[in-house]
Parts: C-alpha cells; sequence; structure tokens
C-alpha cells in the first residue's frame, strides 16, 4: 500500500524530528493569536459596511458627516397616554437625564483627526477625567420640540413644552400637535399613546455605538412605570443586538462544532488521539484565522461568524483522511513513525489539491465591491490553508505520541452494507445506453428548470429579517414605523455651490421636490412609506409664518429673495443651533432629511427612482443632489449583490477549472470532471429562485462554498478514475476503481459536512439557519452528481473498452 | 481737559489692576475685578464674524455696532453691512444686568420694512451662529460661580498671569453656560481675560478661546480679535474669527436715540 517516495514524506520526517520544536511553536502562535483575539478583534455588522464601498460614496458620506454629524439616531420609544400630567412628567425627567448621560468611550480618539493643537493651553489632556459631561449632542422630544412661535413677546423659537403644562392645557397642546404636520408622525404617535426621544450621539465606533446602545437600555429602565412603557429602537440598538447576536452564535457553533467533531472522531476512529490530534488542527486552524482578522483590522461580521463552523468542518476533511490511512497502516502493523510517515506521505497531494479548490472558491470573493465579502473570501481562504498546513506538520505531531497497537478496526472482507448498495445503485444507473440516456435527458430537463428557477432568482436585503417577527427589535422598529415615523432615514443633499441654497430658485425647487416624496406611495401597496420630510424649508416657512403673526396661510416659503435672506436672519439669532442641522456654515449645502418605513432593501430602490426622478424635474441644473444614508446603504448592498455573486462565481469556477486541468494534465478530462460540480451550484440557486429564496448576504456565500468543497470530492474520484484509465484504458473498469477508492469516503465526507453545517440550525439568526440548510442540501447534490452524473459522463466521453454486464464493483 | 478725559483717568485710577496684587492667590478677588472692569461706554465700533465649520465652508457677516450702558444694562445696536444681502438689516439688543433670560431683541427686516421683536435667545445657545454663546458675550455674576487658583505664575500670549477655574454653582449659571468648568488665564498686568479654555458639557467638547491684539481705547483694554475654536478629542470642529476694528468709546453722537426702533430701521 506503500506510496512512491515524494515531498510529503520528507516533510513529515522532518516533523517527527523535530516536533517538540514545532508543538512549542504552534503553542507559540496560539497564545499570540488568543491574545490578539481578545484584544484587536471587533464586531461590525453595520449597514455602511457591508455596502459596496467605492472611494467617492466613502468620501461623499465623510464629507456629510462632518457637516452634519451622525445621521442615525437611537430613539426612546414611550408608550402611554401622552397628553397626561404624569406620563408628560415622567417624560420630562427621562430627557433631562438623558441629555446627562455620559459613557467613557473606547475608541473617540480614532473617530475623529485630530486637527487642533493649541499651545498656550498647557499640557491638554482633552476632557480629562471631568465627570459630568454628556456623550449627547443633543435630546429631541416633545419637551423641547422646535417651534418657532409668535406672541406678545415677539418671535421666538421654542420647546413645545419649555414649561411644564398644566391640565388644563393639555388638551390645546394635543391639538397643536396633532395639527402640526411636523410633530404628528414624527415625534408623537397618531393616537396620542406613543412618543419619542431621539438621542444624537457624537460619530462612534461600532464598539461604543454598541456600549452606548447596551448603557441606554440600562440607563432607561428605571425610568420605566406602569403607563410609561420604554423600549429603545433605531438602527444603532438593531446592530448592537445583531452583533451580541453574532458572538453568541459563535461561541454556540463553535462549541456545537466541536461536540460534533468529538463524536464523529470517536466513531470513526475510538482512539483518544485519534480525536485530539484533529481536533487541535481544527481548533488552532479557526484560532489563527480569527486572529488573522484581528490584526489586519477585519470585523467579525455575519458573514465571518460563519468561518470558525466553516473551517471546523473542511478541516476535519484533511485530519480525517490523514489519521484514516494512519490507522489502516497501523492495524496493517506498520510502526507509528512509518505509519504517520506513509500517511501524510499519501494524503498530501489531494490534502493540498481540495484545499487549494476550496480556497479559490472562498478567495473568489476578493472580486466582490463589499469589504465585508471581500474580507470573509480572504480570510476563509487563509483558514483553509491554516488547516491544511496544521493538518500536515501538527496532526503527525501529534499522532507521533501515540502510544499501544492498533487492532484492525474493519475485516478486509465484509458484506456489502447500504451505503454500498446506495453507491452501486447510483453509478450503475448510467451503465446501460439506453438508461444512461434517459438519464441525462432527466438530468437536462431538470436543469432546464433549474434555469427557470435561477432566472426567477431575486436579491433581498432585511437586517430585521434576520431576528425573526417575535425579536423586541423587530417589534421596536415596527411600532415605531406605525406610530411615530420610520426609523429607515436618507439624507438627500443639494449642493447649490454658487448661488447657495439661500437663493430663492433652490428653496422652491427643494420645495416641489418635498412635495414630490411626500406624494411617493410604494408600488404594488400603494402605502405611503415616506413618513415625514424635514429641511431648512420647515424653518423658512415656520418663521415667515411666525413673522406675519401665525396665520396658518403664511406656513410658506418668503415671496422675495430678500425676504429668505431676512428670514434665515432671524432664524440665525433665535435659533442658530437648529439652523446648522439643515444647512452648512455657509448656506452652500442643504440637507433634507426622508424618514421611511423599515423595508427590504429591494423594495427602497423605487423610492430612490422615485426621488431621481423628482430631481431630473424640479432641481435640474439648479444644484448638485446626491443621496446618503441608512437606506442608501442597503441600497447599495442590494445592488451589488448580483454582481458579486456573478463575479465571485466566474472568479471560482475559472480558477477551479483551470486547476482541474492542471491536476488532470488534460483539457477535457478537467471540463468533464468540472461539470458535475456546476450541477449541484445550479440546483442550490435553481432551487433558491424556485422557492422564493432571494440571494441575501449570507447565501451569497454559498454557490462559491459549494463550489469549493464538491470539487473535493471529485478530484478524489476523477483522479482515482485518471488512474485506472491511465492503467487499463477501459472506463467502466476505472469507474468502478474510483467508485471503490472512493464511494464510501464521498459518502462519509458528505455526512460530515451536512451534520457539521448542520450545527447552524440552532442559531438564533435566521438567516445562519437558512445558510446551514442551503448548504447542506448543496452537499447533498453535489455527493448526487458526483455518483451518478460524474460516471454516466464519463461513460459517454470515454466509452467502455470491456464491459461486464451484471458485475458491480461498486462494494470491492 | 475735556470731561471725557477727565472720566478716562478717574477709570484708570479706580483700575482693578491697582488693587490686585500679582502675587495674590486669591482667585475670587481676582474674577471679581475682571467681571467689573470697565468695558467702555458710548461706543462704536465695527466687527468681522467670519465663522468656519469643520468641513471648512466660512460665513463671513461685517457689523457695525454701537453701544451704551443704562441703569442696570447695556443696549447694543448692530448694522449689518456685509454681505449685501443683508446689509441695512440690523440688530439691537438689551442686556440686562441681571442676566434674565427675557433680555430683548429686535430686528430690521428690510424686505418687511419693519421691526420685529425677537425673544432673547438662551443664554447657552450660539450668538449669531458663532462658537460663542451669548453667556460668553455678557458679564457673569461672580455669586454664581466658585473660582480656584490653579496658578499663580502662569503665562498666556507671552503675559505672566493667573491660571483660575470657575465652576458655575448656581442651576441658573450652569445652565446659561452650558460648561462644567472653564479654565481662564487672566493678564496680571491688564486684569483681562487673555485666553480661556470651557468644558462643553453637551458632546464633552471643548472650547478654547483667545482674546488677542489687546489695545487700550479711550482707556479701556479692548481685545480686538476673539478666535474660538471648539474641538472634540483633538478634532477641530469649527472655529469663529471676531476682528473689531475703528474701535471708539464716549462718542458723542451715541446717545439715547440710537437704541430705538426708528434709528433701526434707518439703516446704515
Amino acid at each position: 500500500m506503500a506510496t512512491a517516495r515524494n515531498r510529503f514524506h520528507a516533510l513529515a520526517e522532518h516533523v517527527l524530528g523535530m516536533r517538540w520544536l514545532y508543538l512549542a511553536l504552534v503553542a507559540v502562535l496560539v497564545v499570540g493569536a488568543v491574545s490578539a483575539i481578545s484584544t484587536m478583534l471587533r464586531v461590525d455588522n453595520s449597514t455602511e459596511y457591508f455596502a459596496a464601498s467605492d472611494a467617492e460614496s466613502k468620501a461623499f458620506l465623510d464629507e456629510f458627516r462632518a457637516e452634519f454629524g451622525r445621521d442615525e439616531m437611537t430613539y426612546v420609544l414611550a408608550e402611554g397616554d401622552v397628553f397626561t400630567v404624569e406620563f408628560l412628567t415622567q417624560l420630562r425627567e427621562l430627557h433631562e437625564s438623558l441629555e446627562r448621560f455620559d459613557l467613557e468611550l473606547l475608541d473617540a480618539e480614532e473617530q475623529e483627526e485630530a486637527t487642533a493643537t493649541f499651545d498656550g493651553f498647557g499640557e491638554d489632556e482633552g476632557w480629562g477625567d471631568e465627570a459630568g459631561g454628556s456623550l449627547v449632542d443633543k435630546v429631541t422630544s416633545l419637551i423641547n420640540f422646535r417651534r418657532t412661535v409668535s406672541d406678545e413677546r415677539g418671535v421666538r423659537v421654542v420647546g413645545f413644552m419649555d414649561e411644564p403644562p398644566t391640565a388644563e392645557e393639555l388638551p390645546g397642546l394635543w391639538e397643536t400637535a396633532k395639527n402640526d404636520r411636523t410633530m404628528l408622525g414624527n415625534i408623537v404617535g397618531h393616537g396620542g399613546h406613543h412618543t419619542v426621544i431621539a438621542v444624537k450621539t457624537r460619530i462612534l465606533s461600532e464598539r461604543d455605538s454598541d456600549r452606548v446602545s447596551v448603557a441606554l437600555r440600562e440607563y432607561i429602565e428605571p425610568y420605566e412605570a406602569e403607563g410609561f412603557a420604554l423600549s429603545l429602537t433605531g438602527a444603532p440598538p438593531m446592530n448592537e443586538t445583531l452583533n451580541r447576536m453574532v458572538i453568541e452564535d459563535v461561541n454556540l457553533l463553535i462549541t456545537l462544532a466541536t461536540l460534533f467533531m468529538i463524536v464523529m472522531l470517536y466513531v470513526l476512529f475510538r482512539r483518544p488521539i485519534a480525536v485530539i490530534g484533529p481536533l487541535v488542527v481544527v481548533s488552532c486552524s479557526s484560532t489563527f484565522t480569527m486572529a488573522a482578522m484581528a490584526l489586519a483590522g477585519a470585523p467579525l461580521t455575519l458573514l465571518t461568524n460563519v468561518l470558525p463552523a466553516f473551517i471546523c468542518c473542511v478541516g476535519l476533511g484533511d485530519s480525517i483522511h490523514v489519521v484514516s490511512v494512519w490507522r489502516d497502516l497501523r492495524a496493517q502493523g506498520l510502526g507509528n513513525r512509518e505509519a504517520i510517515v506513509e500517511a501524510i506521505g499519501s494524503t498530501g497531494t489531494p490534502i493540498v489539491l481540495t484545499s487549494l479548490t476550496t480556497a479559490a472558491g472562498l478567495a473568489s470573493f476578493y472580486l466582490s465591491s463589499s469589504q465585508a465579502t471581500r474580507e470573509v473570501g480572504v480570510a476563509g481562504a487563509f483558514g483553509v490553508m491554516a488547516a491544511m498546513t496544521l493538518s500536515l506538520v501538527l496532526l503527525p505531531a501529534i499522532l507521533s505520541f501515540a502510544r499501544g497497537a492498533v487492532e484492525a478496526s474493519e475485516p478486509k472482507e465484509r458484506a456489502p452494507d447500504l451505503t454500498d448498495r446506495f453507491i452501486a445503485a447510483c453509478t450503475n444507473l448510467s451503465r446501460e445506453r439506453g438508461p444512461r440516456t434517459a438519464l441525462l435527458a432527466t438530468v437536462l430537463a431538470g436543469v432546464i428548470v433549474l434555469f427557470w428557477g435561477l432566472a426567477n432568482l431575486g436579491v433581498y436585503h432585511d437586517p430585521l429579517v434576520w431576528f425573526g417577527k417575535d425579536s423586541p427589535v423587530t417589534i421596536g422598529i415596527e411600532t415605531m414605523d406605525a406610530e411615530v415615523g420610520g426609523t429607515a432615514p436618507a439624507s438627500i443633499v443639494i449642493d447649490a455651490k454658487d448661488a447657495g441654497v439661500r437663493d430663492l430658485r433652490v428653496l422652491k425647487a427643494m420645495e416641489k421636490l418635498e412635495a414630490h416624496i411626500l406624494q411617493y406611495r410604494q408600488p404594488g401597496t400603494g402605502e405611503a412609506v415616506v413618513t415625514n420630510v424635514s429641511s431648512v424649508l420647515d424653518v423658512l416657512r415656520e418663521t415667515h409664518q411666525a413673522l406675519k403673526g401665525g396665520a396658518e396661510a403664511e406656513y410658506r416659503l418668503p415671496e422675495s429673495q430678500r425676504g429668505v435672506d431676512d428670514t434665515l436672519l432671524v432664524f440665525e439669532n433665535a435659533g442658530p443651533d437648529e439652523l446648522a442641522e439643515f444647512v452648512t456654515g455657509d448656506y452652500s449645502r442643504a440637507k433634507m432629511v426622508v424618514r421611511l418605513k423599515w423595508m427590504d432593501a429591494s423594495s427602497y430602490q423605487p423610492f430612490a427612482a422615485h426621488v431621481d426622478a423628482g430631481v431630473d424635474e424640479f432641481v435640474g441644473e439648479l444644484a448638485e443632489v446626491n443621496s446618503t444614508g441608512t437606506i442608501y446603504n442597503v441600497l447599495r448592498v442590494v445592488d451589488s449583490l448580483m454582481t458579486d455573486l456573478a463575479k465571485s462565481f466566474t472568479g471560482a469556477l475559472l480558477a477551479i477549472t483551470v486547476m482541474m486541468i492542471a491536476l488532470f494534465g488534460r483539457l477535457k478530462l478537467g471540463l468533464i470532471a468540472m461539470l458535475p460540480n456546476l450541477l449541484p451550484i445550479l440546483f442550490l440557486l435553481g432551487f433558491m429562485g424556485l422557492t422564493g429564496i432571494a440571494i441575501d448576504f449570507n447565501n451569497l456565500l454559498i454557490a462559491s462554498i459549494a463550489l469549493g468543497i464538491a470539487v473535493d470530492d471529485t478530484i478524489h474520484y476523477v483522479h482515482q478514475f485518471k488512474i485506472g484509465f491511465d492503467r487499463t484504458g477501459d472506463a467502466e473498469d476505472a469507474i468502478q476503481r474510483a467508485i471503490a477508492h472512493t464511494g464510501r469516503a464521498l459518502v462519509s465526507t458528505t455526512a460530515v459536512l451536512v451534520i457539521g453545517f448542520g450545527v447552524y440550525l440552532s442559531s438564533r439568526l435566521i438567516s445562519l439557519q437558512r445558510f446551514g440548510l442551503l448548504i447542506g442540501l448543496a452537499c447533498i447534490a453535489a455527493l448526487l452528481s458526483d455518483l451518478i452524473v460524474t460516471p454516466a459522463l464519463l461513460r459517454v466521453f470515454y466509452g467502455r473498452k470491456s464491459p461486464s454486464p451484471g458485475e458491480s464493483h461498486a462494494s470491492a | 481737559m475735556r470731561l471725557r478725559d477727565l472720566l478716562v483717568l478717574a477709570a484708570f485710577l479706580a483700575s482693578p489692576a491697582w488693587a490686585i496684587s500679582p502675587d495674590s492667590t486669591d482667585a475670587d478677588a481676582i474674577m471679581r475685578e475682571v467681571e467689573d472692569r470697565d468695558l467702555g461706554d458710548r461706543g462704536t465700533s465695527r466687527m468681522q464674524i467670519v465663522v468656519t465649520d469643520k468641513a471648512g465652508h466660512s460665513r463671513t457677516r461685517t457689523v457695525q455696532t454701537r453701544g451704551m450702558k443704562f441703569d442696570g444694562g447695556r443696549r447694543e445696536l448692530m448694522l449689518f453691512d456685509s454681505p449685501a444681502e443683508l446689509r441695512n438689516a440690523g440688530l439691537l439688543s438689551v442686556d440686562f444686568d441681571e442676566g434674565s433670560a427675557t433680555d430683548d431683541q429686535w430686528l430690521y427686516l428690510p424686505s418687511m420694512n419693519r421691526t420685529t421683536r425677537i425673544a432673547g435667545s438662551e443664554k447657552s445657545s450660539s450668538f449669531m451662529g458663532t462658537d460663542l454663546t451669548y453667556a460668553d458675550m455678557t458679564k457673569a455674576d461672580p455669586d454664581d460661580y466658585a473660582y480656584t487658583m490653579v496658578e499663580v505664575n502662569a503665562e498666556a500670549g507671552g503675559e505672566a498671569a493667573w491660571l483660575i477655574e470657575a465652576r458655575p454653582v448656581t442651576d441658573k449659571a450652569k445652565e446659561e453656560t452650558g460648561y462644567l468648568k472653564t479654565q481662564v488665564w487672566v493678564s496680571k498686568d491688564k486684569l483681562v481675560p487673555l485666553q480661556a479654555k470651557a468644558w462643553v458639557i453637551a458632546g464633552k467638547k471643548l472650547k478654547y478661546t483667545e482674546y488677542k491684539n489687546w489695545k487700550k481705547v479711550d482707556g479701556v483694554w479692548i481685545a480686538h480679535e476673539t478666535v474660538v475654536r471648539t474641538t472634540r478629542d483633538g478634532a477641530l470642529l469649527s472655529t469663529s474669527v471676531l476682528t473689531t476694528s475703528d474701535v471708539r468709546f464716549g462718542v458723542d453722537d451715541v446717545t439715547e436715540a440710537d437704541f430705538t426702533q426708528q434709528r433701526l430701521e434707518r439703516g446704515l
């Protein structure tokens, strides 16, 4: 059974000669890796991180934030009878308390480029250890909601409830709020049972943003009372929950994957060293991968959190090959050292080749337009290569500690079992011309159906769905959407460089655009998903109205340019801080904030098109208009999904095809070997299209990963076929040889992968559950393709030299 | 010697600089003298205000000012000179020494050809969109603060100075300033603030103010340039530069009649 001596034999001998050195080296690396993970690995699941990032949009976002600050708000949703003295007293108390909310930030200085250094102010320690500051920039609620009023004291910008109202004043205030379009459905619910406190903080790192959300949730808890129910909602708390679930899921998936591996390895080998060795290999591989991500600054995301379990599954395959051969050789009476060297020598080449193809499948994501996707590709490829290296280096070092003789675990001759019969049945389906033709016709028909499904494959991106319907996050966002304005913000920036946004023509164009946006109805449902639009127009109209004595009819833009200038001057003096939220200091740019109900990303596409049409029609050449904010980020996500899928899959396909051709040394065989690998991918995507499962961020990876995994089986299979065919020139004989050598291994590795990926079903995130299910299906499809389609194709293209009817070698 | 010169001499002789020793460590006494210093009366000046935001966008305003004391407060008339779109608009404000929040302003809007009364802004809100607040622009009541001497022999702008920390102790002062505390470098020579660093509660910002280009005008020390920078964690968020020129005090034609709606509406 000894194979011709190759470099892997030499490698194993070298490792065994210096096993303590290698073990120590790995131990040192593990310590360093754990340290890097615990101190440097961060989590980031913001839509911004997932969105395709080109230099232009990033520069625009940076500029936008420099001008207008953070666009994502945290909302405290308060439920109860809002217009009662008790409720409003509690609201005021919470509002004032939130203005004092503080938390020491970990990444404060990384968020803003240090540009200010002043001489003469002593040793500048920044804010220092002073307590009493607040990281909150602004708190907005019914208490201080901006209103420009005109009364006997003149025109004033006041808070809606600067002074606590009396019970007698409340009906009047509710009436005012109901008739004020900037308040109803924005800060207070239509039924008067909901109101929000919007908390605007400085721009925070994802880590600090999560800490702030956690702290705020605890902070508001003591204020909750009967008739004053509170919940924290908005994008930052949603991201925090997502990030927390990702970390919890990683821990859960790693634990389950480890348990699964222990059971699997024990069932297979029944020896402690055969359990410990592979376990250490995959654990180290996962640890090194996470550490590499930490060192490279790549965060843990919804995508990368699948990696530890994925690397465990894939890495386990490598180790099983080595341990399996080692165990058999030991059972045949070989000494431990010789068995290890021979096991590495005989499995080294396939391990390297299958690792390279899997890594190529993952590395193809480097072609993606999103940084998050690129990172998972590179990190995944790194992990696969780490598992390969450790299987060839660390595993022999560990196996060298095996003590005692190994008894043959399987009899050399045994009766065919269910697996054997299944394999034989699959392989023999195409043995005769008639059934073969029928089989290939069936496959072709299936392919057509799957292509039809593929054509119907949609894209979808909605982080809210990942939580499930009953999650507090989902309930919070849906309640806010229904009652107090949408949670999804879009910021439209109007840049009127020369004229400036104070130019009446620009303002009138903005007003038309605003009306156009408010008229938007979602196609299909006719729902008014735009809940409100706010901009400098509100400031101008309400100030103008106040200057004209408050008459309802005067809620409009001034008629002349001088009127606009004067009105802005009033506001500059009466409420300059509010003005700065909507326009830049030089009036060159204005921000229009549109709040929409939360929907899946694709559903915002008609809205974006509607805005674009409005810009073309009403703004034209007057100003340059750009859009940013959460919904534009998620739109960029879905826009990139299909092209990323196509790019990465094509990249993986080309790379793996070239590898296959190079591996088998023949163009024809390489191409034939690729066909069975395309079927499971087509099955996967067609199945998704037929069942209405759209491409989203999570399953975007599946096709390329599945291809990388499926190819592993084919390499083993076709490699054995080639050896047999080269030897005899008989395709049938070569097929039977290939099945005899690899059939059971294909089934068992598929079982390992399906059960291994089955651990994803235990995730709390629906997206991960779906990922596990789909990739499991893809693995089963890949197995069936290899067992049924591969022999059929080989028979078609290589013919049969000496058929042996009725004879089955499958169980040989 | 004219009456005005006599007044100036009297003001000089009564100058607080004579009352405080350079070695004094009494922060409270020093700050009372600073707040009580003469700010001049019946004055005219020209002021350019340039506000630059974080992204580098600037807005410039030029105003001509007239100021006059009255019993219990001070009146100020500001007439916009530029930009052209604001020319002849004007602001008349009354600032009561008691620091009432009801300080009032009247704004003349040429487009409406009438004067509108706008209620005095919250003292902690920005003065005309600059980094300065209305509270920064008015005298502070020393009774509202606890002063601590941080450094007796400090230096600022090349001058010997006391470094004094001021913490608001009343709710009114805390609310009006929005500051947790302020450190002020007080000139030992002139008993004027040379620079200040303020800890802004909202958003944990820091505000650095430099009062520069001091000149004595008609016996009153006047900083002709005030530079205010707001920062957070070392990043510059905004800058305001207020440059004063053509300062004069005791101007004969600054009279009560200058601080009326009629004068406001007449413009420049």
